[in-house]
């Protein structure tokens, strides 16, 4: 993985740079005058590995755009041991909860190394829905697309754990 | 998984353990504006002001068009209704001519009406010191509306700047806190100011209708009072009765009063409650009567006007400083909500 982690002990966030969201896949279907609009909510945040972004259960008032390391969403269970859901890859979205109204992140999020994240708080969506609402329905459809993507990945390997077991006579 | 679970406006905590530190809120909200009151009256008025200016300008709809145009029909109004009562204020609440008391009653009758007259030139007084503290002069409206404009005009670049300096473990409850606290005073403070304005203004146009001798100083009154939960009306309501022109007419300005206050009580909760309920806090009415009668205690008539909504102000303040969880977002019991 990459590592751009020049200060990870630096917490508060640092102004974010275009050349940083250009390879988002969220952000592919805004235009460049809609990534510059977007740029002006967004900072740049450090995590260092283990450390949360954010909590099951927490508020979600914030989405997340990995730009570097990785990140691994998590959900509380019945045996003790979280289930790990997803490992977050450069370049995904975490936490869109926060874009579908008043509503809590259904699982944890936290950096398996040194990560930076581009954060867009919650505020800026609403302003720019009220605003802007082109850039705001291009960036829900880059979410919608990278959640569509992820659910087709989780459907396949599902679907060829299924087709496994059936051949092993396990599910008739 | 609840991802999709409404956060509610004001988190289901248990509250008997939170009595202490509402009141240190309280008395954290209370205090400077206290001292700003007894030190400085132009800069308490200023403030004031600007407080809630500011509330009502984050309620204003965030399309930038339709938000300069209500921002600037506020302002409009606002200068208008100040230029309009500015000269006539004083002479609405000044004291009842002497002899107006009905000097030739003897027995009871002239017993009551001395004690309707000592209490009604108490509350004159009061009226007159309350409105020369909070009436603003034309240039601190002004220059609070300046400073409320130029707040809202800088609350986005202001709110990235608090946002991004917050540490990575209190980005979320900075975050919160940020949403939270304008939206929930915001509504707050819209909300009570056309309660306070609806409620004032019919139960002033009541009781001049009624012939009470100063109905300006009783819709004052109903206005103070119309933010404190069901008791408040009915205090303002009552301390009306002291305006009636002698024991002679008070039966039948009493009645006529009971009238006016239903048709207020009912025009508040057939206008507003259905839109505005949600930005009251929850507060039992058993616990507003007595933070309200603590309150008058403390300060008297004042301290009654101010004790539930400063209470109602630290409970918001309360609930923007800490997190929901799912847990609380559980529907509450119907009495959690009350309305007056």
């Amino acid at each position: 993985m990459e590592r751009t982690n020049n200060k990870p002990e630096k917490e508060a966030g640092q102004p974010c740079r275009p050349e940083e969201i250009e390879y988002l896949h969220a952000l592919n279907r805004l235009t460049p005058a809609g990534r510059k609009r977007l740029l002006t909510w967004l900072h740049v945040r450090t995590y260092a590995a283990d450390e949360p972004l954010f909590r099951q259960g927490e508020p979600a008032l914030c989405l997340f755009f990995l730009l570097s390391g990785s990140l691994a969403l998590e959900a509380d269970s019945r045996t003790g041991r979280p289930d790990r859901l997803k490992i977050v890859a450069p370049g995904q979205a975490c936490g869109s909860a926060a874009l579908a109204g008043d509503a809590f992140y259904g699982e944890s999020c936290l950096a398996l190394e040194p990560s930076r994240v581009a954060v867009l708080p919650q505020t800026a969506f609403h302003q720019l829905l009220a605003g802007q609402p082109a850039i705001a329905a291009a960036l829900l459809q880059g979410l919608l697309e990278e959640t569509l993507d992820d659910w087709r990945q989780a459907l396949r390997t599902y679907s060829g754990l299924t087709d496994h077991l059936t051949r092993a006579n396990i599910i008739v | 998984m609840k991802t999709a679970m409404p956060i509610p406006t004001v988190p289901a905590r248990e509250e008997s353990g939170h009595v202490l530190a509402l009141a240190l809120i309280a008395a954290g909200i209370l205090l400077p504006l206290l001292i700003c009151a007894l030190a400085a009256p132009p800069l308490f008025r200023l403030l004031l002001f600007t407080l809630w200016l500011n509330g009502l300008a984050s309620t204003l709809p965030p399309q930038p068009g339709r938000r300069l145009c209500l921002g600037a029909l506020l302002v409009l109004l606002l200068l208008t209704l100040h230029q309009l009562f500015a000269p006539l204020l004083p002479g609405l609440i000044a004291s009842a001519p002497p002899g107006s008391a009905a000097p030739a009653l003897h027995g009871d009758a002239a017993l009551i009406s001395r004690h309707l007259a000592a209490g009604r030139s108490e509350l004159l007084r009061f009226a007159r010191q309350l409105t020369a503290l909070l009436w603003p002069s034309t240039a601190t409206l002004a220059l609070a509306l300046l400073l409320a404009g130029l707040l809202t005009a800088l609350r986005p670049p202001l709110h990235r700047e608090l946002l991004r300096l917050a540490p990575n473990r209190a980005l979320t409850r900075r975050a919160w806190l940020l949403r939270e606290l304008p939206d929930r005073f915001g509504r707050w403070i819209r909300d009570e100011s056309l309660r306070s304005l609806l409620m004032g203004g019919l139960w002033a146009l009541g009781t001049w209708l009624l012939g009470y001798s100063h109905p300006a100083a009783a819709g004052l009154f109903m206005a103070l009072a119309a933010p404190t939960p069901f008791w408040g009306p009915l205090f303002a309501a009552g301390l009306s009765l002291f305006f009636a022109l002698d024991p002679g007419h008070l039966p039948l300005q009493a009645g006529g009063a009971a009238i006016v206050f239903a048709v207020t009580w009912l025009a508040a909760h057939l206008l507003l409650t259905p839109r505005l309920a949600l930005s009251r806090p929850p507060l039992s009415r058993g616990w507003t009567l007595l933070w309200a009668l603590a309150g008058y205690l403390c300060a008297g008539v004042g301290g009654f006007f101010i004790a539930a909504p400063l209470i109602a102000a630290a409970r918001h303040a309360d609930g923007a400083l800490h997190l929901p969880t799912p847990r609380s977002c559980e529907p509450t019991s119907p009495q959690s909500v009350q309305f007056s």
